[in-house]
C-alpha cells in the first residue's frame, strides 16, 4: 500500500468529496493564501477556485456562516484554524448548530463539518496547544471524531463530509507530517465505530488521536515484562462505540483511558462512568485516566512535558491496574 | 408461577439467617422434602428442606451470605416455565433494624480480614450482625463475581491487592493464605479468619460466664467399677450403653436431691429451679461444640436414654440437629474421657447454674488391707455458680454423685 502523510490524506479527501459534490466547499482563516497553516488546504484552490475561501478572521462569523449554507442545502467544511479558538463560536456551536434539527422538528439536515487542529506542538502555549473535545462532549446534538493516522484521516473526513449532522473533526497538529498506509481505492471510516489497533488479555487501553501511537510504543515496551496490552482506538469519541469497549473490558478486566486533554472532566471520565455502570463486575481494578494535568499547557519546553501525558504515565498506570507498581 | 423460597424462621430468636451451603445448584431439579441447604442461625447450622418441588432456577443468597428471616433466597419453577427477568430484591428486614442483608453493605471499613471477637457484656444477635456488616470483604467486583461462580467465600480467600482487597488472582489461585504466601513474599506469615456466627456467640456466651459469673470448681474421684460392671451387665444381652448415658442418669438422680444444681440465674435476685433434669450433652461436631438436650434424666430408663443420646450424637454430627433439640437443657455433662483427659475444669454454659466435666477412666494402685491393688477411677469436676450454690452444696453433691457412681444400684432410690 502507498504511504502518504496525515495531511496529504485529509487533502484527499476534501478533494474527492468535492469532486463528488458540488455542494462541498471550505472555507476559513489563510487556506487559499497559505494552503492552510499546517498545508493541509495546498493546491485546493487550483481545482475548486471560489469554492475554497479564505475569510476574515472570525469564528462567530465563520461557524454562523457554516450553519446558514448547511441550512441551504449546502455541505460546508469550515476550519477553526486552532481548535483552541472555537470558544469563539461557542454559541454558533452549542446553541445554533446542535440544537437546529431539534428545534425545527427535524424540518431540515446541518450537514456541516468543522474542522479544528488540536493538540501540542512546539511550545505553541495556553491559548494554542489545547485539546477542547471535552467542552464540546457535552452538548447533545455534535457528532465529534479524531482520527489517529492518514488512514483514519482520511475515511473518518469524507465520512464527515457526507454526514447529515454537524461533525467537529479534532485534527492534531502532531500527525500532519506523519506518513501512514493509505488505500488507493474509495473507502470510509464509519462514525461510531472503534478500531482494535492492539489485540491483548492483560488490560485495555481507550484512546484516540495522538495518544494512540504513543500507547502502541507503551505497550512494546510493556510486552517485555509480560503484560499483554490491547489498544482500542475510539475514533468517533461522541457516540462513542460502547460496546466495542464494554466487550474488551470484559475481557481484560481492567481499564487504562488516554487522552491529550485535560483529565478533569474530560472523555476519559464519561467512558469510565460507562464501563461502571455496564462492565462494573468485570473490573478487576479501578479504572486508571491518563492525561494533561489540569492547568493551562506552559509554554517551557520542560513543563509542557511534564503536564501533557507521556508514555511513561501510560506504562505506569498499566502497571498499577495490574497492581504490579503502587 | 415461579415459587420464592424464603430464609426460614428456625427459631423464636432468628432474625436472619447465614446459608453455608446449598446442597442444589442452579437448574436442578427439587422434590419435596430434598434437601436444599444449610442454613446457620446463632445457634446452630440446620438443614433446610424444599416444600415445594420444581426446578431450582435461581439462586438469591449465595454460600455464605446472610439475608434477613422470609427474605428471598432462592426461585423455584415449574419445569417448561421462564425466570421472571429480575430476582426480587431480598426485603430489608425493616422490623428487625439488626438485620442486614448482604446486598445491602452500608460500610465497606473496617477491612474483613480481622477476625472480630465479642467483647464486653453480652452482645445480642443484632450486635453481631453488625461486626459482620462492617466486615465486608474487600474485593474487586470480578474477583467477587469468580468467587460467587466458584462458590468459593471470599471470607476464606488471602487478598493480594491494595489493603489486602480480593483480586481476581487471589480467587483463581483459589488458594487462601498458605499459596498466597508463596506466591506473593509480601503476604503476611498468618491468615485472618472469620469465626463462623455459632463460634461468634459461643465465644459472646463463654465470655459472659468467665466476666460475669463468679465460679468454683471442685472435684472428687469414684471407682470406677461399679460403672464398668453396668456396661457389662447390658454387654452381656448385647446392649452397648454408653458412659455418658449411665452418667447421665445416675447425675438425674442425684440431682433430685440437690435441685439448685438444676437450676438457671434469672438475675434481680431470681432463680429459676427446674424439677426435670434435662441434661445438655457437650457434642464435638464437625461445626464446633454442639448440646443437645437429654431429657428426663431422672426419670427415665438408662436405655432409653442411650439410644436417645445415640441419636442426638449421630444428628450433631451430620449438622442435622433441630434447634428445638438443643434448647431447655438445665445443666451441663461434659466428657472428655474419650480423649484420655483424667480431669478438666468446665465452664458454666450460662444460664445454668453448673456443668460436669468428666474424666477417663483409669488404672492406679490403692492401699488395700495393708497391701495395694488396681482400681479403675473415674474423676468428676463440678463448676458451678457461686451466686447460686456454696462450695458445701456442691461437695455434697459430688459425694452423692460418687457413691452412685460406685454403686449405680442406689440410684434406684
Amino acid at each position: 500500500m502507498r504511504t502518504i502523510s496525515f495531511s496529504d490524506a485529509t487533502l484527499e479527501a476534501m478533494r474527492e468529496e468535492m469532486r463528488r459534490d458540488p455542494t462541498v466547499f471550505v472555507y476559513g482563516e489563510d487556506i487559499v493564501r497559505q494552503g492552510g497553516i499546517f498545508g493541509q488546504f495546498k493546491g485546493l484552490p487550483d481545482e475548486f477556485g471560489d469554492r475554497v475561501r479564505d475569510v476574515p478572521i472570525s469564528e462567530t462569523a465563520i461557524v454562523g456562516a457554516a450553519l446558514g449554507a448547511a441550512l441551504t442545502g449546502t455541505r460546508p467544511v469550515a476550519d477553526m484554524h486552532f481548535a483552541d479558538f472555537i470558544g469563539v463560536a461557542f454559541d454558533e456551536l452549542a446553541n445554533q448548530i446542535a440544537k437546529n434539527r431539534y428545534m425545527f422538528g427535524g424540518q431540515t439536515n446541518i450537514p456541516l463539518v468543522i474542522r479544528a487542529p488540536d493538540g501540542l506542538t512546539n511550545q505553541a502555549a495556553a491559548q494554542h496547544s489545547q485539546s477542547v473535545e471535552g467542552w464540546i462532549q457535552n452538548i447533545p446534538g455534535l457528532i465529534v471524531v479524531a482520527p489517529s493516522s492518514p488512514a483514519t484521516a482520511k475515511g473518518l473526513l469524507k465520512a464527515a463530509i457526507r454526514q447529515n449532522d454537524p461533525v467537529i473533526y479534532f485534527e492534531n497538529k502532531v500527525l500532519y507530517p506523519q506518513k501512514g498506509p493509505v488505500p488507493e481505492e474509495e473507502y470510509l471510516t464509519a462514525l461510531g465505530k472503534a478500531e482494535i489497533r492492539r489485540s491483548g488479555k492483560d488490560v485495555t487501553i481507550v484512546a484516540y488521536s495522538i495518544l494512540v501511537q504513543k500507547c502502541e510504543e507503551a505497550a512494546k515496551q510493556l510486552e517485555a515484562e509480560g503484560i499483554d496490552v490491547e489498544i482500542i482506538d475510539l475514533l468517533t469519541l461522541k457516540p462513542f462505540d460502547r460496546e466495542t469497549v464494554i466487550e474488551s473490558v470484559k475481557k481484560t478486566h481492567r481499564c487504562v483511558i488516554a487522552h491529550e486533554a485535560v483529565v478533569t472532566g474530560g472523555l476519559g471520565a464519561e467512558i469510565a462512568a460507562t464501563i461502571q455502570a455496564e462492565a462494573f463486575f468485570w473490573l478487576d481494578a479501578p479504572i486508571a485516566r491518563v492525561g494533561a494535568k489540569n492547568v493551562p499547557i506552559p509554554f517551557s519546553p520542560i513543563m509542557e512535558k511534564f503536564v501533557a501525558p507521556q508514555k511513561e504515565d501510560l506504562i505506569r498506570a498499566v502497571r498499577r491496574v495490574l497492581y504490579r507498581e503502587a | 408461577m415461579a415459587t420464592d423460597i424464603l430464609m426460614p424462621q428456625l427459631g423464636l430468636t432468628m432474625n436472619e439467617g447465614t446459608i453455608t451451603e446449598w446442597a442444589k445448584k442452579e437448574g436442578d431439579k427439587v422434590a419435596k422434602g430434598d434437601l436444599l441447604f444449610y442454613v446457620e442461625n446463632d445457634k446452630a447450622v440446620i438443614p433446610y428442606e424444599s416444600q415445594g418441588e420444581g426446578i431450582l432456577a435461581k439462586i438469591v443468597v449465595g454460600p455464605m451470605a446472610t439475608a434477613a428471616v422470609g427474605a428471598v433466597v432462592a426461585m423455584l419453577v415449574q419445569p417448561g416455565e421462564s425466570m421472571p427477568e429480575s430476582p426480587p430484591a431480598p426485603p430489608a428486614a425493616q422490623s428487625n433494624p439488626g438485620a442486614f442483608s448482604e446486598s445491602t453493605p452500608v460500610s465497606p471499613e473496617p477491612a474483613v480480614t480481622e477476625v472480630p471477637l465479642a467483647a464486653g457484656a453480652a452482645p445480642s444477635a443484632a450486635a453481631l450482625s453488625k461486626e459482620e456488616h462492617g466486615g465486608f470483604v474487600r474485593s474487586s467486583p470480578y474477583a467477587r463475581k469468580l468467587a460467587d461462580k466458584q462458590r468459593i467465600s471470599l471470607q476464606s480467600i488471602q487478598g493480594t491487592g491494595p489493603d489486602g482487597a480480593v483480586i481476581a488472582r487471589d480467587v483463581r489461585s483459589g488458594a487462601p493464605s498458605a499459596a498466597a504466601t508463596t506466591a506473593n513474599t509480601a503476604a503476611p506469615p498468618f491468615s485472618d479468619q472469620r469465626l463462623s456466627r455459632i463460634r461468634q456467640v459461643a465465644a459472646a456466651r463463654l465470655t459472659e460466664s468467665w466476666k460475669e459469673i463468679p465460679q468454683f470448681t471442685l472435684s472428687i474421684e469414684a471407682h470406677a467399677q461399679g460403672l464398668l460392671d453396668a456396661q457389662s451387665a447390658f454387654a452381656a444381652l448385647d446392649e452397648k450403653i454408653s458412659l455418658t448415658a449411665l452418667l447421665a442418669r445416675l447425675t438425674g438422680a442425684a440431682l433430685k436431691e440437690f435441685p439448685l444444681l438444676n437450676s438457671s440465674w434469672l438475675g434481680d435476685g431470681q432463680i429459676r429451679v427446674f424439677s426435670a433434669a434435662n441434661i445438655s450433652i457437650a457434642v464435638d461436631s464437625s461445626d464446633g461444640l454442639v448440646v443437645p438436650t437429654l431429657r428426663g434424666c431422672g426419670e427415665r430408663g438408662v436405655r432409653e436414654l442411650n439410644a436417645d443420646l445415640r441419636e442426638l450424637a449421630e444428628k450433631a454430627r451430620a449438622r442435622t440437629l433441630s434447634p428445638e433439640a438443643m434448647q431447655g437443657g438445665t445443666i451441663t455433662i461434659s466428657n472428655l474421657g474419650m480423649f484420655g483427659i483424667t480431669r478438666f475444669r468446665a465452664i458454666v454454659n450460662p444460664p445454668q447454674c453448673a456443668i460436669l466435666s468428666v474424666g477417663s477412666i483409669v488404672r492406679r494402685p490403692e492401699e488395700y488391707e495393708g497391701g495395694s491393688r488396681f482400681i479403675s477411677t473415674i474423676e468428676i469436676g463440678l463448676t458451678a455458680d457461686h451466686r447460686i450454690v456454696d462450695g458445701a452444696y456442691g461437695a455434697r453433691f459430688l459425694a452423692q454423685l460418687k457413691r452412685y457412681i460406685e454403686h449405680p444400684v442406689l440410684a434406684l432410690g
